[in-house]
């Protein structure tokens, strides 16, 4: 009889285990079933970009294509700081989905509205479905782009052309992975990195798409190293700004090197050489590139390149060095160890930043993880500061610090800081004092 | 008796089929390339899972074991986007490009990651699937390491094996050397004399040294072609143009991706 019970009780539990598995499978899948928001879904929303008139491009490598969203944008033309921490938390609350089932693909600012566009997948699956979260400065409320036939347009990436076959279907047979896209003068960019071959392409698509023509063309890009030696190396980040007045993608490549291409040089079928003006140093895994312009106390604008990487801080690059080398020969011939290459350049504290964007003229908005609490923030910091003042604690912190005379300008920073990371409390003001 | 066993039953089907799911966790299948010799100027090895795996924050997890049990580190080059296949189940290892290639400071400063004569075991281990089950076994690959591979595939080094006409039997093509296990599976065809692309399930041999090609349909007597795209790599990413790391000028062809042909006949099977 005692057997028999100690079975019953062992069976009786199991049972309820199972029961209680399957309760939660029924709840997940009653919730996946029915989307908070209709209209929402988009196959593969992996990389973003904003380019004229609102548009959003969405990058989807699984299906090989790249999407041009009409977005709707108010303008804001105040500057609010983002300060939302556990931006997954919010997320995960707003989809009814696990914490660990909020993937963030990207991030990118709107132009217009200052709002932060997230692409997201709701799970982990090859077919899960996923979005783009809208995140506003002012509200901090989320909602999610609407996928409407009037607003999008669609192009797909097709293969490099074959000299006289056709040897697979339209997308290509190696996995694209789209790691960037950039707009500039009725082009968009991308560029990739293939799971088969070590191709060094980069796609110019011309924007508004003509869907008849649908023309992608492809390029090669060679670029000499040190040693006279060359190599096929595929982009990992970019960005098209004006050096001395001609459009010039400035890429960070796979293997470290910082290059410069005139977007002229982009044509279909030619081989493109890069030109190497700066190494970065080894180790590096560059996630964005952004386009800073500090403001100085006197008033003037410095104008700088930052490339955040995925394991160590930033590089912040003077846009004067980067123009005297495109200008340049290129670096050529082996340097010394820790020669860069280029002028100026400065380590940035970037650490966990996931992704940046510039919001506007006064801040640098990231997604950025909290190694502390584990969560996922959307946070902005005062361009030039390169911190959040809210991350440390120093001396000044202490109710009994007084600022000296010539702190005063220090002063001022850390009370406007305060304000901006949502610390009103604390200022010098607040707490009456010096 | 009968209580027993009828709970016995219910114990094994609840266990077994309801509950599961959980025990049925991921593994690998495969590494490429699949040879225990390899290159010190390896670009890329290939994973293959059982099952969809989940695509990020898996590089930690991938450890390189020298002969001596130290771990070395920055082998791999991290991408913020691994590279996975559609399905999830396939990853691509790109071994950092810097440390490969000459001429760049990495490879000056810490030279290689692999060393020729030296023994390493490729460790998987850990990697959660879509569902979040974990892999419960680690996955070593040993290999030792041989010298650089600084010949390009040339198609002329290439031996074929050509079946009989009315037969559906494989057409094999002999490299003598390893190639990258996935361009093989997407570079070459065998078109009919017009150039129709004939339909077939293609295989990868041994170590990476053949490529087998099954028609679906009868061969013909005739001349069919076997085209070639030059992008074909091997596993240190060298291709039908030449090397991966090469001096200025060196290419063999003005543009990447050129069609190459091998044209072969289909005898007769009498």
């Amino acid at each position: 009889m005692k057997v028999q019970l100690i079975i019953l009780s062992t069976f009786l539990l199991l049972a309820a285990a199972c029961k209680q598995e399957k309760i939660k499978e029924l709840a997940l899948n009653v919730e996946s079933a029915s989307p908070v928001i209709e209209n929402t879904s988009l196959p593969g929303a992996d990389i973003l970009a904003f380019g004229p008139d609102n548009i959003l491009f969405v990058g989807d490598s699984k299906n090989a294509r790249i999407h041009a969203i009409e977005t709707e944008a108010i303008e804001l033309k105040d500057a609010v700081p983002y300060n939302l921490e556990g931006i997954d938390n919010m997320l995960s609350e707003k989809l009814g989905i696990e914490l660990r089932d909020v993937v963030i693909n990207d991030m990118k600012i709107h132009p217009v509205s200052q709002e932060a566009y997230i692409s997201i997948k709701k799970g982990h699956s090859p077919d899960a479905e996923s979005m783009i979260a809208i995140v506003s400065p002012t509200t901090s409320e989320i909602r999610f782009v609407e996928m409407k036939e009037a607003n999008t347009k669609t192009v797909t990436i097709t293969n490099p052309a074959s000299a006289d076959l056709k040897f697979w279907n339209e997308t290509p047979a190696s996995s694209l992975t789209i790691t960037d896209i950039d707009y500039s003068d009725d082009s968009i960019f991308v560029s990739g990195l293939t799971n088969g071959e070590f191709a060094s392409n980069i796609r110019k698509i011309a924007y508004p798409f003509d869907q008849s023509k649908n023309e992608v063309n492809s390029i090669e890009i060679y670029h000499a190293v040190h040693t006279q030696m060359e190599t096929r190396a595929p982009i990992r980040t970019m960005l098209i700004d004006e050096l001395d007045g001609t459009p010039t993608i400035i890429a960070s490549y796979t293997c470290t090197p910082l290059v410069t291409i005139p977007t002229s040089e982009i044509k279909e079928n030619a081989n493109v050489k890069g030109k190497t003006i700066a190494e970065l140093g080894y180790g590096n895994t560059p996630i964005d590139m952004i386009i800073v312009q500090e403001q100085g106390m006197d008033g003037s604008v410095s104008k700088s390149l930052l490339v955040t990487h995925k394991n160590r801080g930033g590089s912040l690059i003077p846009f004067n060095s980067i123009v005297e080398g495109a200008e340049g020969k290129g670096m050529a011939g082996m340097q010394a160890m820790d020669a860069t290459g280029l002028d100026g350049i400065r380590a940035i504290p970037t650490a966990n930043v996931m992704q940046i964007d510039v919001q506007n003229q006064m801040f640098l908005t990231m997604v950025r993880r909290n190694i502390e609490s584990g969560e996922i923030d959307l946070i902005s910091e005062i361009t030039g500061s390169y911190l959040r003042l809210s991350d440390f604690i120093s001396e000044y912190d202490f109710p009994d610090y007084r600022y000296s005379e010539a702190q005063q300008p220090t002063k001022q920073y850390h009370d406007m800081a305060k304000q901006m990371e949502g610390y009103p409390e604390l200022t010098s003001e607040a707490m009456s004092r010096n | 008796m009968n209580f027993y066993k009828g709970f016995f039953l219910i114990l094994v089907f609840c266990t077994s089929a309801a509950c599961n799911e959980k025990s049925n966790h991921p593994f690998v299948q495969a590494v490429y390339p699949s040879s225990d010799k390899l290159p010190d100027n390896l670009l890329r090895i290939y994973i293959k899972f059982s099952k969809p795996m989940k695509t990020v924050n898996n590089l930690e997890k991938i450890k390189l074991m020298d002969g001596e049990g130290n771990i070395i580190e920055n082998v791999f080059f991290n991408n913020v986007y691994e590279l996975w296949n559609k399905e999830q189940k396939q990853l691509t290892l790109i071994l950092d490009p810097a440390r490969v290639k000459t001429g760049l400071h990495a490879n000056m400063k810490y030279g290689r990651a692999l060393i020729p004569g030296q023994n390493y075991k490729l460790i998987i281990d850990n990697i959660e699937d879509v569902n979040h089950q974990k892999m419960i076994t680690a996955y070593t690959k040993k290999f030792t390491v041989e010298s650089s591979d600084l010949t390009p595939p040339d198609i002329d080094s290439w031996n074929l094996g050509v079946p009989k006409s009315n037969t559906k039997d494989y057409i094999t093509v002999y490299f003598p050397s390893m190639l990258d296990y996935f361009s093989l599976e997407q570079r070459l065809v065998v078109t009919d004399a017009e150039k129709n692309v004939i339909k077939g399930d293609v295989s990868i041999g041994k170590h990476e040294k053949s490529w087998l090609f099954t028609p679906d349909s009868f061969w013909r007597e005739g001349e069919y072609f076997l085209f070639i795209n030059t992008r074909l790599e091997d596993p240190s990413g060298n291709n039908l143009n030449g090397l991966f790391d090469h001096k200025i000028g060196a290419l063999k062809y003005e543009k990447e991706g050129t069609t190459l042909s091998i044209p072969f006949q289909i005898k007769n099977n009498k």
